[in-house]
């Protein structure tokens, strides 16, 4: 066969095979159609087929079975189950899926049709998704006044924004689930680079770190740095400051703003400019990276995002001890959050909304199921001994108090189980519940225990918190978020490294408005509108 | 004449029946795993409902397509995937097979193989981690300035310097994969016959005509074909590298189609992926054919088909 | 024996300097995730270059490994990579052995084929579907089978076999042996280095593979070892959850952890290497032709 020929004779044979692939492919795609019947039935190879059998009558008539998507690895029949089996007379089929790979696991699932009964979505983006393509169940605000009314005044009186998170097209598909309490990180310092430069007072105001600052020059160590590669994370506490929040939704005289565009912000990063410009913030704050070591070793002497714990003595792990280990004479001490020019200060905040608990679609036709699971919720948030029981464990098998006596130092979980792989594996989540969150404000601040709740107030007092909790809820926000956190990260980081003069931020200011800001905030003012 | 030629088909099949039995269990698998699952393809082309499945849901025409080539900054991100891609290939992809042939020239035996075995090592750690090290290694107070300044080089912050990005994307790319990189290309050296070296020593041949003259030609078909199988991916530059080693003063220069398009995918946009990923590959299909068709102008037994 | 000239030693000299300078860069990664991973949790945190540890500590490795489900995840990953790299050898062997013979009807066009499948895929939904409606969910055979016969893997092999001279081949039949006993007693024997590195690549490449068995496995018990590691690294970064993370006093350091876990993760098949190396041995081949 002549090979011109031949050649001519593929591209026929080609078309050929492609057309019988398509011909699989299209008798496939019968089986495509996902079903939206509850998981029982599509959970893979899970325990569930086998439960749906094991109803003897001898059980309660009001025996209720409910499929349950959990964010960690919880083991079958844990301690955790087995208690919330027992003390609400269900029957729990738990899809437990290790946090990592939550979101994409349950995407899938969703997708091909393996909708459990109750889940956490842990982005209110993606529960707009689900909603959108009819996989959630709606749950009236009535349902939730009735069956979770604890929890209800809870949010309306300290996580309103949770609603938001629910909320999609004007219905409301879940229950918010709260976090507790009102935190920020507080800033800490190296107390013992300020008296080596001669600085005898921790820093309170903007000024007094200038001055710091200057003086710590003198001794080669830069005043301060933060993550300057973070949309929302570089320099918080300064811009705090100036009373502004760069990328959180905020109000003013019932105007919606973004912080990151609003004229405090140019405020504080003409500031931050000088400052750099000075030689007080270590260059390389752009990169995000090694803050942790960079501080240890004194490379610059004022940390704006620390942990409550990092200066626990008595743990032999925290960035104190680390930093005694090498360095005997260094040591670590809170700040307060600087003051601003107005005598503000503020540092960022998650706000006390974490997400929510959704149902499936199917669930809108057993009401009863979304009801018991409403009474389970609303009993984890708010009955201190089922919070406990489901948060900690069993005292003196899970958990003890810290000092030994009383909450006044908060609990401690005991071995093995202060391993927190270990403690989930029994269902037990650690200060908050797999089937609730975060309990509700009193009881939550009661087992946080007096000494960290004065850190907190003494040294991270005033959080702020966007409008809506997560900045990026908005209608549109997918399609510009990313967009504008990129411009955002690097409009900041060129003023303050001085790479652009500050009246940059004018054209910054355009920039957002047109990449999609003003769309935004457009979308956000309907919302909060909306909502009022 | 059709018929002729489809019974002509089936005869040549029929006289190569033991080979076909061979082909087909593997082929059927391929087939099974790689083609049934092709009409995912469409879904770029769709508005995709999950009740109504991909090949029910309402056609979109080229919306999601429009909606990736218009965001802001889809040109700037082209630019430094090209330039990228562009580097990547004259400096990265000679990598592994000038290692090889430096290798190659090692008569130690210990000493090659330690040398082989410790260069692919970094191919085992994932670029968060390398990342990690990296930012330590380079920054300014970081090893590699302590090791310049002997040379009284004043130190420099590498990772934050846009200027320096592109290098550093290329030499850690070397880094991290030029000893995986030439396994294959030992294992085409194991396949030159020793007496060629033997006589060209005899004929008093120098090394560097040694390596041109017998090294390179056996090595110049597994050159050519991985050069074919990787440059299908030229717009994939490397995600999880440039993602981990972008800072605020270089994502301007670093930010590439992968960093672009995962900006704007939301939530289960599976429609927007699968475009951005349709575009990559027609590219790539286009290389591979340009890249096949000269490979067979110059040797017509070489190429992929 | 040959004389070296004066050049070639300094050839040699240089050549042995770069590779050790190269050497001594890429063993870097190494020797600095194991020191972390040896490491008490405050000497980690301490700034440096971290080449030696200086407490040295098992603590780190008997925290992971006896975390619920590891030991179990690495019989689970050494099996999927031991049954991988049969598979895909033998598998891929037979596909692209009759690819290689020119007398084989249509090979351009099955080359498009496989050219094709290397560049355009259906995308997880599609794939998830195929594995759920075969039943292979939450299954082995759902991250064995599905890469069995990739592209890639069956052009090189392809074209290994491609360059065995004709003569060889001819040679066998000649001899009065079939086409599968053409293959296994000569054309395999003849092809130990590319055999070798596909089972390198498809051995490594299944140990270290994470995201099918996140998509496609259920049960914990049938986890593999890479989803462990992904946890320990990840979490990481997560700013939800480190600030729950702060619930908890037990601050255990992260650092350590996820050094270790990188690390019992990565050795065992780092060791497999220089059993592989032995097929690269120059001669090799021609020994099996003309020995």
């Amino acid at each position: 066969m002549g090979q011109r020929k031949g050649k001519k004779t593929w591209g026929l044979q080609a078309a050929l095979l492609l057309m019988a692939i398509m011909l699989v492919v299209a008798g496939c795609s019968g089986n495509n159609t996902p079903n939206n019947g509850p998981a029982q039935t599509e959970q893979p190879g899970g325990n569930a087929g086998q439960a749906g059998e094991n109803q003897p009558g001898d059980d309660q008539p009001e025996t209720i079975e409910l499929t349950w998507m959990v964010n960690d690895v919880m083991l079958p029949d844990s301690f955790g189950e087995t208690y919330v089996e027992e003390k609400f007379n269900v029957k729990l089929n738990i899809v437990s899926i290790p946090r990592a790979d939550y979101a994409q696991r349950q995407q899938i699932m969703m997708t091909t049709g393996d909708v459990p009964d109750v889940m956490i979505v842990m982005d209110p983006n993606e529960m707009k998704k689900y909603a959108d393509q009819g996989l959630l169940a709606e749950v009236p605000m009535e349902m939730i006044e009735q069956y979770a009314p604890r929890t209800k005044a809870e949010l309306d009186a300290n996580a309103p924004q949770g609603w938001y998170y629910t909320e999609h097209r004007g219905k409301n598909y879940g229950i918010p689930t709260l976090f507790g309490g009102k935190t920020t990180t507080p800033g800490s310092w190296r107390v013992d680079l300020l008296e080596k430069a001669g600085v005898t007072e921790i820093p309170g105001t903007i000024e007094e770190m200038e001055a710091a600052f200057e003086a710590l020059k003198g001794i080669g160590v830069y005043g301060m740095s933060s993550n300057g590669n973070s949309d929302y994370l570089t320099f918080q506490k300064i811009f705090g400051a100036f009373g502004v929040m760069p990328i959180q939704w905020t109000e003013r005289d019932g105007q919606m703003m973004n912080g990151a565009v609003m004229p405090e912000a140019k405020e504080a990063l003409t500031l931050l400019a000088d400052w750099y410009q000075k030689g007080y913030i270590d260059p390389e704050f752009v990169t995000g990276q090694d803050l942790g070591p960079k501080f240890l070793d004194g490379i610059f002497a004022y940390n704006d995002n620390s942990s409550i714990f990092s200066i626990d003595e008595t743990d032999p792990n925290s960035a104190l001890s680390a930093l005694k280990n090498i360095n005997p004479e260094g040591d670590i001490k809170f700040g307060p959050l600087p003051t601003g020019p107005r005598g503000e200060s503020g540092g960022w905040s998650w706000g006390t909304a974490a997400n929510g608990i959704h149902f499936g679609a199917h669930m809108e036709n057993e009401p009863e199921k979304i009801q018991r699971a409403l009474e389970i919720i609303d009993s984890v948030i708010n009955d201190e001994e089922v919070f406990v029981e489901l948060a900690y464990g069993q005292q003196g098998t899970h958990w003890e108090y810290r000092n030994g006596t009383d909450l006044t130092m908060g609990v401690k979980q005991l071995p093995p189980y202060d391993d927190t792989v270990k403690l989930r594996e029994e269902g037990i989540k650690g200060g908050e519940t797999f089937f609730g969150g975060r309990p509700n404000f009193d009881l939550f601040y009661k087992y946080y225990g007096e000494r960290l709740k004065e850190i907190n107030e003494t040294y991270a007092g005033n959080p702020v918190a966007d409008l809506f909790g997560k900045p990026d809820i908005l209608p549109s926000a997918g399609q510009y978020w990313g967009d504008l956190k990129k411009l955002k990260i690097e409009a900041y980081a060129a003023i303050i490294r001085g790479d652009q003069p500050i009246d940059y931020f004018d054209s910054f200011v355009e920039q957002w408005n047109s990449m999609g800001g003003e769309q935004l905030r457009t979308e956000a003012q309907e919302l909060y509108d909306s909502l009022q | 004449m059709k018929h002729n030629r489809f019974r002509a088909a089936i005869r040549s099949y029929a006289s190569n029946k033991y080979l076909l039995l061979m082909f087909l269990p593997g082929f059927l698998l391929f087939l099974l795993f790689q083609y049934v699952p092709m009409y995912g393809i469409l879904i770029a082309f769709k508005d995709f409902r999950i009740i109504d499945g991909i090949l029910g849901s309402p056609w979109a025409g080229l919306k999601h397509f429009e909606y990736l080539f218009a965001g802001a900054g889809f040109t700037n991100a082209l630019r430094n995937t090209l330039i990228i891609a562009l580097l990547k290939y004259a400096f990265v992809f000679p990598a592994p097979i000038i290692l090889a042939i430096l290798l190659n020239e090692i008569r130690l035996n210990w000493f090659r193989r330690t040398i082989q075995t410790v260069t692919y090592l970094p191919h085992f750690f994932s670029w968060v981690i390398l990342g990690g090290i990296l930012f330590t290694f380079l920054g300014r107070d970081g090893g590699f300035n302590r090791i310049l300044s002997y040379f009284g080089v004043q130190p420099v912050s590498w990772l934050i310097e846009p200027s320096y990005f592109y290098g550093i994307i290329v030499a850690t790319d070397v880094w991290q994969s030029v000893g995986w990189g030439s396994i294959i290309y030992f294992a085409a050296l194991a396949g030159i016959d020793p007496t060629l070296y033997e006589a060209a020593v005899a004929d008093g041949a120098s090394r560097w005509r040694r390596i041109w003259h017998i090294t390179l030609p056996a090595l110049a078909p597994t050159i050519t074909i991985m050069l074919l199988l990787s440059i299908g991916n030229f717009l994939s530059v490397g995600f999880d590298q440039i993602y981990n080693l972008m800072t605020a003063t270089t994502s301007e220069v670093g930010d590439i189609l992968d960093t672009y398009v995962l900006r704007r995918l939301l939530t289960m946009n599976y429609e927007l992926g699968a475009a951005a990923g349709l575009f990559s590959s027609t590219f790539g299909l286009l290389l591979v054919v340009v890249a096949n068709r000269l490979v067979k102008l110059y040797d017509k037994d070489q190429g992929i088909w | 024996m040959h004389h070296r000239t004066w050049g070639e030693k300094v050839f040699d000299g240089v050549n042995m300097v770069l590779l050790l300078a190269l050497a001594f860069l890429t063993l870097y990664p190494f020797m600095y995730t194991l020191t972390m991973s040896l490491s008490t949790p405050v000497d980690a945190k301490m700034p440096g270059l971290h080449l030696l540890p200086m407490n040295p500590t098992l603590e780190a490795y008997n925290k992971v490994l006896t975390q619920s489900g590891i030991l179990q995840a690495f019989v689970n990953t050494t099996i999927r990579t031991v049954g991988g790299i049969t598979l895909v050898l033998v598998f891929t062997s037979l596909t692209a052995y009759p690819l290689s013979r020119k007398s084989f009807p249509h090979r351009g066009l099955f080359m498009k084929l496989f050219v094709f499948s290397m560049l355009f895929n259906g995308g997880l939904i599609p794939m998830y579907l195929l594995i759920r409606n075969l039943g292979l969910l939450n299954t082995m055979w759902a991250l064995l089978l599905p890469g069995v016969v990739t592209a890639f893997n069956l052009i090189i092999m392809r074209n290994f076999f491609q360059s065995i001279p004709e003569e060889i081949i001819d040679s066998a039949k000649i001899d009065g042996a079939g086409e599968l006993r053409t293959f296994t007693s000569v054309v395999l024997p003849l092809s130990m280095p590319v055999l070798a590195v596909i089972a390198l690549w498809s051995g490594v490449s299944h140990w270290n593979a994470w995201f099918d068995a996140m998509i496609y496995i259920q049960d914990l018990d049938k986890q593999v070892l890479q989803l462990f590691v992904r946890r320990t690294v990840i979490e990481e970064s997560d700013a939800l959850a480190s600030q729950t993370e702060l619930m908890h006093a037990t601050s255990y350091s992260k650092e350590t952890l996820k050094a270790a876990t990188v690390m019992i993760a990565t050795l065992p098949i780092l060791c497999v290497y220089p059993f592989i190396q032995r097929f690269f041995v120059k001669g090799i081949m021609l020994g099996s032709v003309k020995g």
